[in-house]
């Protein structure tokens, strides 16, 4: 059934506007309980409040669709896939030196999320939107290597908290520890790659990992 | 306050309406408004996501924008935003708590999807999903008449006495973060059946999230329980029973000393292990009777 309603790919705009109405009529019959008025009557008002987000949550949790915030709270539900891919992108000095970039950098979105968009968009990017998104990737990782140059932290996202900061779902790996790491001169250029691999042969040899190269701007800017 | 109706015998009535405390629900009020506003300050400037490449827009409809009302430019967004951290900071303080739940309720459904919207228009990963409904639920109930600044917290007044009106929304938002764990057992089995408890099922994921979020999984705690293939089948079960089982939290206090406990383990195991992090694992506070708690103090003292 999930799949079925998957293919209604084309449906998704116009369920959208069913979410949101799914979305105010909560907050409408929330608002009504909340109108002071005789105890039967009150009562009858929170009973209608109760039940809608009862049968809305147990349709959404049942089907396995979405209505955020009314949510199907699938949690690692799939089976383990056999090849996976992830997201590296290295920075490049002038010398044309590479420099694998801490992507805590993209915050406040988060280097899955930017992987999971690239991994389904790359195919319809064109040439000028791959430039694009270099030229971005490259801003965001001169910020990054000139925070850490300073003695900043690498993640704006520890703007206040610091490491009490609330993670992703997904802990992020931390690239970037100490200046030392990226170079002193700014980067000039980007290069965006999906590393590959066999779950079990990479348990067995950490190296055997293939890299595609997904697009690159050079130190020219070109 | 609303006349107290008849609780009546009815098990509906008996769940929802048994007269409850009024600092239970304020507390709830407070950890909502507190576990969101950590999520919030722990996301630098997320309306500058509206800055980014246009390319990374392109599959955001209109009436995706519609449904989060992502309507407005960067500078109003951050004014939004500025404004979200103060009315969770008054709803926290229970400064005019129904005002300041209800419009951090608002501006929480409109922002947590600023997170992923340029995938997809459900943000349930992200620690905003029960905070956003549990502000609500909090503006639809009187969950300022205790623990507030302008109640209790000034003039330290007695507790007001039990009713109906402080039980059905604890209840409600205690309902919906059950279903968290109730819905993530039935999703697994939905999935995947009985394939996703076998102990290669459990040691796949365990390689997986370690090789894709740690810079050294041979150094994992994930590794080295990946090599046990029976503890990899005795976490499955665990982890699903657990899930399964969560919500008698709801009706046995025997439950709730078992389970709260076991669910806090529960969740440090996946960050240490999965690297999974689950933001709003101190909401399992809101299924302690923290009347029974301040009193028992009180009497001690």
């Amino acid at each position: 059934m999930s799949d079925a309603l998957r293919s209604l790919k084309w449906m998704e705009p116009a369920i959208d506007v069913c979410r949101l109405g799914a979305f105010l009529l909560f907050v409408a019959l929330g608002l009504l309980a909340a109108w002071r008025g005789g105890g039967s009557e009150a009562r009858r008002r929170v009973d209608a409040l109760l039940v809608y987000v009862l049968v809305v949550t147990a349709l959404v949790g049942l089907a396995q669709q979405e209505s955020w915030p009314f949510a199907q709270w699938a949690l690692v539900s799939g089976l383990s896939p056999r090849r996976i891919r992830s997201l590296e992108v290295q920075a490049l000095d002038a010398q044309g030196r590479g420099c694998v970039v801490d992507l805590r950098v993209l915050q406040p979105l988060s280097p899955e999320e930017f992987a999971s968009w690239l991994y389904a968009n790359l195919g319809r990017l064109k040439p000028a939107g791959r430039e694009a998104l270099a030229r971005f990737l490259l801003r965001r990782a001169e910020e990054g290597r000139q925070r850490l140059r300073r003695g900043e932290r690498v993640a704006p996202n520890q703007w206040l908290l610091g490491w009490l900061t609330a993670p992703y779902h997904f802990h992020d790996a931390k690239t970037w520890r100490q200046p030392s790491q990226v170079p002193a001169t700014p980067f000039t250029g980007v290069r965006a790659f999906f590393l590959e691999w066999d779950v079990e042969e990479r348990f067995r040899h950490p190296e055997r990992i293939t890299r595609r190269l997904l697009f690159e701007l050079d130190g020219a800017g070109s | 306050m609303a006349p107290a109706p008849d609780v009546g015998s009815s098990a509906w009535a008996a769940f929802w309406y048994r007269p409850g405390s009024a600092r239970n629900l304020a507390a709830a009020r407070i950890l909502l408004a507190a576990t969101a506003l950590w999520v919030v300050l722990s996301r630098a400037d997320l309306p500058s996501v509206l800055a980014f490449p246009d390319e990374l827009w392109s599959q955001v409809s209109p009436e995706r924008r519609l449904r989060f009302l992502i309507v407005f430019d960067l500078s109003v967004e951050r004014i939004l935003y500025a404004a979200l951290h103060l009315t969770l900071l008054t709803a926290l303080l229970g400064v005019l708590p129904r005002m300041s739940c209800l419009l951090s309720g608002l501006l929480l459904y409109h922002f947590a999807p600023f997170e992923t919207i340029i995938r997809t228009g459900n943000p349930y990963l992200r620690g905003l999903t029960i905070p956003t409904l549990g502000l609500l639920v909090m503006s639809f109930s009187r969950s300022g008449d205790a623990l507030a600044l302008r109640g209790g917290w000034r003039r330290q007044l007695p507790p007001p006495a039990p009713s109906w009106e402080y039980a059905w929304p604890l209840r409600l938002v205690q309902v919906l973060f059950c279903q968290i764990y109730l819905f993530a057992a039935y999703s697994k089995l939905f999935a995947s059946g009985g394939s996703w408890l076998e102990a290669d099922n459990i040691r796949g994921h365990l390689l997986v999230l370690n090789q894709a979020l740690s810079e050294t999984p041979e150094a994992s705690w994930g590794y080295a329980l990946a090599r046990q293939p029976a503890l990899c089948a005795g976490i499955a079960w665990a982890g699903l029973l657990l899930e399964l089982a969560f919500p008698l939290v709801l009706v046995s206090r025997t439950a709730r000393v078992l389970l709260l406990p076991s669910a806090f383990a529960f969740h440090v195991a996946n960050s240490v292990l999965f690297r999974i992090f689950f933001q709003n694992t101190p909401l399992l506070l809101l299924f302690v009777d923290w009347q029974r708690l301040l009193a028992g103090r009180r009497e001690a003292t």
